[in-house]
């Protein structure tokens, strides 16, 4: 059964100015380490070795510091960008805690709502300084904490699955212990304050326990009155010493009610913590579920855990595709081979003596088509001498085939009065239209007239022309 | 804290660059398949196609033959060339015929030739036809022709392309 079981996470807890490094023993129960003292710990005395093996091995997971290491406060804020939040509240704090840079890289927020209706923004944050220099510590160690909580945030998630109304009003937690009684002070179904009470040591009669207690029960309520504006309308206690919940009830002249089910539900589990004190009431299991309580981690470590999910993802489905691609690859690499084989045979001599074959008669065809195209000069030339009427000769033609197959020429018209000019000519164009079929059809305009080359004689008047068109 | 999620981005990225390589040559090779393929399909219509018209292909390549001036070597071919013009200028009585090459000039196995001659109208016409009919060599390009009166003698510059093949003196034709 145990070989199925879900290794339990490592917790650091630090109490009473001491440090305890807490792991799941051989047979599931908590397993505690000497108690370091804190003080000695951040002056640099202590070796890493007197952190067990089992626990450097596995990692920190879970922190708990003291209440009073945490701070919390909140109010309105109309945004909901997280970016917008973190950076107000980053801001905030700075301007808060001055003296503490850290304080900048250890806080979490959540928006709730009031019982008014109200939207409110709760952010919680770490002001103490041993906090940060026992995290850069750890650092050097190897063991910064991925998740950092506190007692009470503990019990907030405990007692809101415990109590049906704990959304509602002010709730007051007593969580007694031998000697010592935590206080917890919750609104709205939100942590606000905690206290942690000495108690007199018990000879015989505990009634000077109870006494003190209710008095300081009593103080705290005002101090929540004064803190919350409100005030509590229910006492839960949790009774692991000697004053009874009954007794206190009496005590105070009002209900204080004993929150049934976690004696029972600690025995029945083997995973106790073992540790008399803060953590008595939880067992191993309920630390190593962090997304269930309010916690929070140094914001760099956060935005790698955000990211891991992604990342891991990233991997996976890259590995993934990196197999399946890579197989696809050596099959196509295998099946590629015989083709390529018969690719290389199919350019031996047979086939390249067959391409230089179409190859050649390719351009033969492409020669055919080019000399088919190119019109004659010959027959250029007869008729245009056709096109001639009488009274136009030709002084220079040229007749170009290729490129740009075109007739230009240089001639002579004659005409007896000058209105006559104009038939001749009209007859010389429709005649090279009907004898250069094909071209675009030409008209007198086509035809450069140079009027100051005119000259007159023997009864005629002459005129030197010019024109030139494409030939079909 | 920073240089893990650094370093894991970069398995990522490396994981993901790999695999999109593998990917291209991938979609290189299904091309090269492909191709290959298509090559051998093509080859098979070329061989068919020879197969079917070989008689076809044979005989246009005979005729292609007529459009190249076979020589041993260019300038024997251009000399020869140039005899050819001038006698077939001579056989239709055209005067001060002058030849003249332009080898360099040549262009993907043809050389500009000119001939310059005088005469007839008439038999410059002939001379134009005899040239395209039996000479396809030497295409006419280009004919300038001048008649400075009327009646007097047409001067002409004809322009041509000489197209040859360099041939070993067994194979020329």
């Amino acid at each position: 059964m145990r070989l199925f079981r879900k290794p339990v996470t490592p917790i650091t807890l630090i109490s009473d100015d001491e440090i305890y490094f807490i792991i799941q023993g051989d047979s599931g129960e908590g397993k505690i380490s000497e108690p370091v003292p804190l003080d000695t710990l951040l002056r640099g005395e202590v070796d890493p070795s007197v952190i067990p093996k089992p626990f450097r091995e596995r990692g920190n997971r879970v922190m708990v510091v003291p209440d009073y290491w945490l701070g919390n406060t909140s109010f309105p804020f109309q945004s909901k960008r997280k970016s917008l939040i973190e950076a107000f509240l980053s801001r905030k704090l700075g301007e808060e805690f001055p003296e503490l840079p850290e304080v900048k890289d250890f806080f979490g927020h959540f928006f709730y709502q009031t019982d008014q209706g109200e939207t409110m923004l709760y952010a919680y944050f770490l002001q103490e300084q041993a906090f940060f220099e026992l995290y850069d510590v750890l650092v050097e160690w190897d063991l910064s904490p991925r998740r950092i909580t506190t007692p009470a945030f503990l019990w907030e998630y405990r007692l809101k699955n415990e109590v049906s109304d704990f959304q509602q009003g002010g709730k007051a937690f007593l969580h007694n212990v031998s000697n010592e009684c935590f206080l917890y002070f919750f609104f709205e179904g939100h942590y606000l304050f905690s206290r942690q009470i000495r108690l007199p040591e018990v000879q015989s009669d505990p009634s000077d326990q109870l006494d003190t207690l209710a008095y300081e029960t009593n103080q705290s309520l005002y101090l929540f009155s004064q803190k919350a504006k409100a005030e509590i309308d229910r006492i839960y206690m949790a009774s692991f010493g000697y004053v009874e919940a009954s007794d206190l009830a009496e005590k105070l002249g009002r209900e204080v009610e004993e929150v049934s089910g976690l004696e029972e539900g600690l025995t029945q589990d083997s995973m106790t913590i073992g540790l008399p004190g803060l953590l008595s009431g939880f067992c191993l299991p309920d630390l190593s579920r962090t997304h269930r309580f309010l916690s929070l981690s140094h914001k760099l470590l956060e935005k790698e855990q955000q990211w891991k999910p992604v990342q891991k993802m990233g991997i996976a489905v890259g590995l993934i595709l990196l197999l399946l691609l890579s197989a696809e690859g050596l099959l196509l690499w295998k099946w590629s081979r015989p083709v390529r084989v018969e690719a290389t045979q199919g350019r031996g001599a047979g086939n390249t003596e067959a391409v230089r074959a179409l190859r050649q008669y390719n351009e033969a065809l492409d020669l055919f088509l080019k000399e088919g195209q190119r019109p004659s000069a010959g027959k250029t030339i007869i008729n245009l001498a056709r096109a001639l009427p009488e009274d136009v000769w030709i002084k220079e033609m040229v007749v170009e085939t290729e490129p740009n197959p075109s007739l230009v020429l240089t001639g002579t018209v004659r005409a007896s009065k000058p209105g006559q000019f104009r038939q001749t000519l009209s007859a010389f164009i429709d005649n090279l239209n009907n004898y250069f079929q094909g071209t675009q059809s030409l008209g007198l305009q086509d035809i450069d007239l140079d009027t100051e080359e005119c000259k007159t004689g023997d009864g005629y008047h002459t005129c030197v022309i010019a024109m030139k068109f494409e030939l079909p | 804290m920073k240089d893990r999620i650094n370093k894991r981005w970069i398995v990522v990225g490396l994981i993901w660059a790999v695999a999109l390589s593998i990917d291209y040559w991938n979609i290189g090779e299904m091309y090269r398949i492909t191709e290959a393929r298509e090559r051998k399909i093509f080859l098979k219509m070329d061989e068919q196609f020879l197969k079917a018209h070989s008689q076809e292909i044979s005989d246009s390549l005979r005729e292609r033959e007529a459009f190249f001036h076979s020589a041993e070597a260019l300038n024997l071919g251009l000399l020869t060339v140039e005899n050819e013009l001038s006698a077939l200028a001579a056989e239709y009585e055209l005067t001060g015929v002058k030849v003249q090459s332009q080898p360099d000039q040549a262009d993907d196995g043809t050389i500009p030739v000119s001939l310059s001659c005088e005469g007839s109208l008439r038999k410059m016409v002939e001379c134009l036809e005899a040239l395209r009919r039996d000479y396809a060599y030497v295409p006419v390009t280009k004919v300038t022709i001048v008649i400075e009166d009327r009646g007097a003698p047409a001067k002409s510059e004809i322009s041509l392309n000489y197209r040859y093949k360099i041939v070993g003196p067994e194979t020329q034709t």
